[in-house]
């Protein structure tokens, strides 16, 4: 139990303590905060669109697929804070790990999806496709704002 | 008969349409994989070259691993549409 805690404890003082996570971290806050509300209204566009073109299964359909795009954003973002410790060649794994497990759960998840004749399967489709463009540019436009200056260590030489 | 014979063709032709949507998405999911690869072993040799460089070259990489994540995604979106049809 007290190992554990001296584990966490000291990951935390490396993460304070290394100012690449930091940059990394702070980067992943200004792409959160600046493409979640932006997502939002996506979503809720897309599922009163749905509503009006088909109804309830439109709306649900819009709902479950800017839930599905939206987790995926989030956990491309989960990862980029999680890892910003870590030495790049662990982050490749976790990347590469993170996009295989994300591909191979929503290909199982939109495959179910055509199952449910409860969704609409267009306002499915369309809403993920819009809500992660939306993503996608919005943290585009966060990294060129944020600014990440190079770090030279002391104990660089 | 040739009415009979351009029916069948057609519902064999859509039977066939989820498998091939299918395999439509496994092929695009190729293109972007590599970009990952290709994106993260640049990071890993200009680390290596440059160190203090490291903050900046994660942001650069991380941008763009969405940016090519965002192609597999559209891909998913697509088999998703043309398996349904």
């Amino acid at each position: 139990m007290s190992g554990a805690t001296e584990v966490t404890d000291e990951s935390s003082r490396r993460a304070e303590s290394n100012p690449h996570a930091a940059a990394v971290r702070k980067l992943a806050d200004a792409m959160l905060r600046t493409a979640v509300w932006p997502a939002v209204v996506t979503v809720l566009v897309s599922a009163v669109v749905g509503a009006f073109w088909v109804g309830t299964q439109g709306l649900v359909g819009a709902l479950i697929g800017g839930a599905v795009a939206s987790a995926s954003s989030l956990l491309t973002l989960w990862l980029m804070r999680a890892t910003a410790d870590s030495h790049p060649m662990f982050v490749m794994v976790a990347a590469l790990g993170g996009y295989i497990g994300k591909m191979v759960v929503l290909f199982v998840v939109v495959t179910l999806l055509r199952v449910f004749t409860a969704v609409h399967v267009p306002a499915v489709a369309i809403t993920i496709l819009a809500t992660v463009l939306v993503w996608a540019f919005a943290e585009v436009y966060a990294f060129r704002k944020t600014k990440i200056p190079t770090i030279a260590l002391a104990n660089d030489s | 008969m040739s009415n009979i014979v351009l029916a069948q063709a057609a519902e064999s032709a859509a039977n066939i349409n989820p498998g091939l949507a299918a395999i439509g998405y496994g092929v695009g999911a190729i293109g972007p994989g590599v970009g990952v690869g290709l994106i993260w072993a640049a990071v890993i040799n200009g680390t290596a070259r440059q160190p203090e460089a490291q903050g900046q070259l994660m942001g650069i990489a991380w941008i763009s691993f969405v940016l090519v994540e965002v192609l597999a995604l559209i891909g998913l979106v697509i088999y998703f549409i043309a398996s349904a049809a």
